[in-house]
């Protein structure tokens, strides 16, 4: 058992409470998230498909042309698998249209803007499917800012957000989800061979021990030393989570007027729910 | 403690506030306790609001004698009842309230007095503390209300035990925080480690049956962690909920604190007089120039 060891029936159970309250509270009973063929996807899938029902949960798979084949035969098992709706969506007609008048755009945009054209489709399907958009991404991630904003981070709830990735493997298992999704390399997939660890270039074993230690445990650069966390790797870290603050926060208002939204106007989320 | 005493543990959800459909569930939920043979129906905190409240903490805000309140007072005839609610004093001091209800009369209130501020609680930005902890008799004992955080502070069960508790209800709205497979109980968040080892520690100490009643549900994202307990003078646990809503009847019996109190006369040799002469040196070493 390490630090990051999880109960993972209790984190079911809250997850799937989560998820049934969450949808109830905006007044729906249905959902929609993307399944990428990854195991966040498909953890946050399995998570909804128990929490409203198979029947209630509708997944879109979103390739682009360069996106792996692999990805797109692992998301039609996880949809089997769960028994929900699984639709393919090819992506590459809108995506591609836009770059013809950008030529020269780099990997990173293209990147970016497959990911938001994948989020234009889900909320497009959420109003006709009259259900909520799902999120699919991870702790680790969100802290990092490793993922694009209003792009694969927009949501309108996500059961994950609060689990590291080496938790979400954990949960994976428990979840009994394929061997496949659970043993592959993470990867945004967004041109072929790209993974996560290789583009990130650290592990999420290393990386998620030292947030742990760092966000949970609030230990500070000596003690991080001590507990065996090399010093550069933790200033780099840090780093990352305060350059990608702003992808944590809603946008920022200025405030002129006696009562601003979110900052002394503050009402729950659940309000009227 | 006069008679047994059997309390039915209301552990709910609330709808995030709606005072009249909260108010519509507590009447149902009454009438189970009636059904259940008990004498006393124990809701958690702020069940008649919800907890999540913010901006909304003054618009859903009540007197202790608003006529929204009556139908709970009325429902209070033949039964007990200790119900949450935000309460709003005559000079606009918004309180998070513990009321104790007894034949259509508010037999006693308690107010936070140890709002939360710290980590993922914003309480003191919209309560006011309250500055009263008295224990207060009832036809079946002599009873002790505190509310979450307060429990925390040693002294408030020490002030209820010097006044003569014979029972000490801690009604809750605790979220359920950590989920590490260390589990004493595999059903609860490690968040209830805690609970159970505090109410354990007051019982024990202070030799009084321990009531601890907590929400369940979720809102805005926080799961509440369920998990209420009875504790009984030895220390001993009667009873215990998992999370999910459940309406539990416990029975409290007048035999252990007898037998405890007998044992370990805690109550008989504690000396007040100590303690407040020592508590005056340390206040006025500590705040005075």
């Amino acid at each position: 058992m390490t630090a990051l060891s999880i109960d993972a029936p209790l984190v079911e159970r809250m997850l799937v409470t989560f998820l049934r309250e969450a949808v109830g509270s905006a007044g729906l009973s249905r959902a929609v998230l993307g399944l990428s063929g990854g195991i966040d996807s498909a953890v946050s899938a399995s998570l909804a498909a128990r929490a409203l029902g198979p029947d209630n949960v509708l997944v879109l798979a979103m390739p682009y042309h360069a996106s792996s084949e692999s990805s797109l035969t692992d998301a039609r098992e996880v949809a089997e698998l769960l028994g929900v709706q699984l639709d393919v969506v090819d992506i590459t007609p809108a995506v591609d249209a836009y770059f013809v008048s950008q030529p020269d755009a780099d990997a990173l945009r293209r990147g970016n803007k497959m990911a938001r054209e994948r989020m234009s489709v889900l909320y497009d399907r959420s109003v006709e499917w009259n259900g909520l958009v799902v999120g699919t991404s991870n702790k680790t991630e969100l802290l990092l800012g490793y993922g694009t904003l209003f792009g694969d981070m927009a949501s309108a709830i996500n059961p994950i957000g609060d689990l590291y990735k080496t938790q979400v493997y954990s949960l994976a298992r428990h979840l009994k989800l394929p061997e496949s999704v659970i043993t592959k390399a993470p990867s945004a997939d967004l041109w072929d061979g790209q993974t996560d660890e290789q583009e990130l270039g650290f592990g999420y074993d290393e990386v998620d021990a030292l947030l742990h230690d760092l966000v949970e445990q609030r230990l500070d650069d000596a003690e991080l030393a001590a507990a065996g966390h090399d010093a550069g790797f933790v200033e780099r870290v840090k780093r990352m989570i305060v350059g990608s603050q702003f992808k944590r926060r809603m946008p920022l208002i200025a405030k002129v007027g006696e009562r601003t939204i979110n900052q002394d106007f503050r009402y729950p989320r659940d309000w009227g729910a | 403690m006069k008679s047994a005493l059997t309390a039915s543990l209301v552990q709910c959800d609330a709808v995030l506030g709606d005072l009249g459909r909260n108010l519509e569930t507590h009447l149902e939920q009454v009438a189970t306790a009636r059904d259940q043979g008990a004498d006393l129906a124990i809701f958690p905190e702020l069940s008649l609001t919800g907890y999540t409240l913010r901006d909304l903490t003054s618009e859903i805000a009540l007197r202790a004698d608003d006529e929204r309140l009556a139908p709970l007072y009325d429902a209070s005839r033949g039964i007990d009842v200790v119900a949450g609610w935000i309460e709003r004093s005559d000079d606009n001091r918004l309180f998070n309230a513990a009321g104790y209800f007894s034949e259509g009369r508010l037999l006693h209130l308690h107010r936070k007095v140890y709002p939360v501020n710290y980590g993922m609680f914003e309480e003191r930005r919209y309560w006011a503390p309250g500055d009263r902890v008295a224990a207060f008799d009832t036809r079946h004992g002599r009873i002790g209300l505190l509310i979450c955080e307060d429990l925390w502070h040693p002294s408030t069960s020490y002030l209820l035990f010097a006044d003569r508790a014979d029972i000490v209800i801690t009604i809750s709205a605790s979220p359920a925080r950590g989920v590490a497979p260390d589990a004493a109980d595999s059903c609860l968040a490690r968040s209830s480690d805690a609970w159970d080892l505090l109410l354990r520690h007051q019982s024990l100490s202070f030799s009084v049956h321990s009531i601890f009643v907590n929400r369940c549900g979720v809102e805005d994202g926080i799961s509440f962690a369920g998990g209420s307990l009875v504790v009984d003078p030895f220390g001993e646990v009667g009873k215990r909920l998992g999370m999910e809503p459940e309406q539990a009847p416990v029975v409290l019996e007048p035999g252990p604190l007898r037998r405890r109190r007998t044992q370990v006369p805690l109550l008989r040799d504690e000396r007040l007089d100590v303690t407040l002469g020592n508590l005056q040196r340390i206040v006025n070493d500590r705040f005075v120039d």
